[in-house]
């Protein structure tokens, strides 16, 4: 999808207004940002506000996370053991240690 | 004051130009320049007098039947008067806050294009070393001369691995770029709550001044002609938008600027009575100019104002 987030009142105003005119493009509102559908249009619209108002719109591309997809296993391995695991209060990082779980570093620098 | 037309000219700070055919907006806009003006029949007129601050935005000509946004005016007549309210002082210093904030330019547009042409050229280059190696592959397997093709294919391998790099180097030019348009927009978020900040002082401070003006709006409307007690209630009025007259619709605005209140509102007059009640409020030294029939001779007018006047022909 694309996610239009703003950052002044005058382009927060104009992704408003951009959304109320065009609810069939638009996935989700947020207060000053929103998620677009991943279209010409979609992208038409998101261009449109950052023409006018520059670096005060930041125009992105999201994808969906897949967490069964190799690269994003471990995270989605170390997080379901995590949540289940018996002491809330045990931080990941001592959590992690005494298994065969990624510490919090080796997690960081994983790039997607 | 000094009204000089074409061929006369009156001074003082109560003067009666009715009858000079001149229409109360040419007045206006002669107050409003710092110098002569054209009026519709193409002759010139010259008013001499303190520069317009902004109640002037609201009361520059009174005519019967105009409509006068009220609060706005009214906020701006308290602006004109001693004394303060509270919030200024905060608004003053979330204005410079405000003011303070900077913002780096970044130019992530460039470092993008530069990624996305680079990436086509490498991947046109990418076709290039398969078709050469292509045809070394096929002239090797027919005994054929390949000193030729395998030429032509380190070329294409040289360009590929040039463009390459290319590629690696725009795409780390725009990681760099996304990190510090990343570190310009935590100043923008700054800036934008800085904004919303001062947007609601300002509404605040505009309540303020409308409260703080109300009892000497209530006299004034008393005491202008064409006004009398009953209009006014003791509560400041919720006015919406441009009407003045009370038990209009609250108009709803787009943007973050709606009027508060709910409550009617509480002034039941015509705009011109509201508008002679602003300038008499409000601490003027600009000529307003007046249309209304309401006033025998300019100084009456100058009088009800508390303000210097030019009387003009409706």
């Amino acid at each position: 999808m694309i996610l239009v987030v703003t950052y002044s009142r005058a382009a927060r105003q104009a992704l408003r207004n951009a959304c109320r005119a065009h609810e069939d493009a638009v996935v989700r509102r947020f207060g000053r940002a929103a998620l677009l559908e991943a279209t010409a249009f979609g992208a038409f619209l998101g261009l449109r506000l950052r023409e006018r108002h520059g670096g005060d719109v930041q125009v992105e591309r999201t994808s969906p996370l897949n967490e069964f997809e190799d690269a994003v296993e471990p995270a989605r391995e170390a997080a379901v053991a995590y949540e289940s695991r018996e002491s809330p209060s045990t931080p990941y990082a001592k959590f992690a240690a005494g298994r065969d779980l990624p510490s919090k570093a080796t997690l960081r620098e994983r790039d997607l | 004051m000094r009204v000089t037309g074409a061929d006369w000219s009156r001074s003082g700070a109560a003067v009666d130009c009715r009858g000079r055919d001149v229409s109360p907006d040419a007045f206006a806009a002669a107050v409003r320049a710092s110098g002569a003006v054209e009026t519709a029949d193409g002759r010139k007129l010259r008013v001499s007098a303190p520069t317009p601050g902004v109640v002037h935005e609201y009361v520059d000509a009174i005519r019967s039947g105009a409509k006068i946004a009220l609060r706005p005016a009214l906020a701006a007549a308290e602006r004109t008067r001693p004394g303060t309210v509270d919030g200024v002082a905060a608004l003053a210093d979330a204005r410079e806050a405000l003011a303070a904030v900077e913002v780096p330019d970044v130019d992530v547009a460039g470092a993008r294009e530069r990624v996305a042409e680079a990436r086509e050229a490498a991947e046109a280059v990418q076709a290039d070393v398969a078709a050469a190696r292509g045809a070394v592959q096929t002239r090797e397997d027919l005994d054929g001369d390949v000193a030729a093709g395998r030429d032509r294919l380190r070329a294409a391998v040289a360009a590929a691995s040039e463009r390459e790099t290319e590629l690696v180097a725009a795409e780390q030019a725009l990681a760099r770029a996304r990190e510090r348009a990343r570190e310009a927009r935590d100043a923008r978020s700054r800036r934008l709550v800085l904004e919303d900040r001062v947007g609601r002082l300002e509404r605040d401070v505009r309540a303020s001044r409308v409260r703080a003006a109300w009892p000497a709006f209530r006299a004034a409307v008393a005491a202008v002609p064409g006004g009398d007690e009953t209009m006014t209630g003791s509560e400041p009025g919720s006015f919406a938008g441009d009407e003045t007259m009370a038990n209009s619709e609250p108009e709803s605005f787009a943007d973050d600027e709606t009027m508060a209140g709910s409550e009617p509102g509480s002034f039941a007059g015509d705009g011109a009575t509201a508008a002679l009640a602003v300038a008499r409020v409000a601490d003027l030294s600009a000529p307003v100019v007046v249309a209304v029939d309401r006033f025998d001779a300019a100084t009456d007018a100058r009088r009800a104002l508390d303000a210097p006047v030019v009387l003009a022909s409706p």
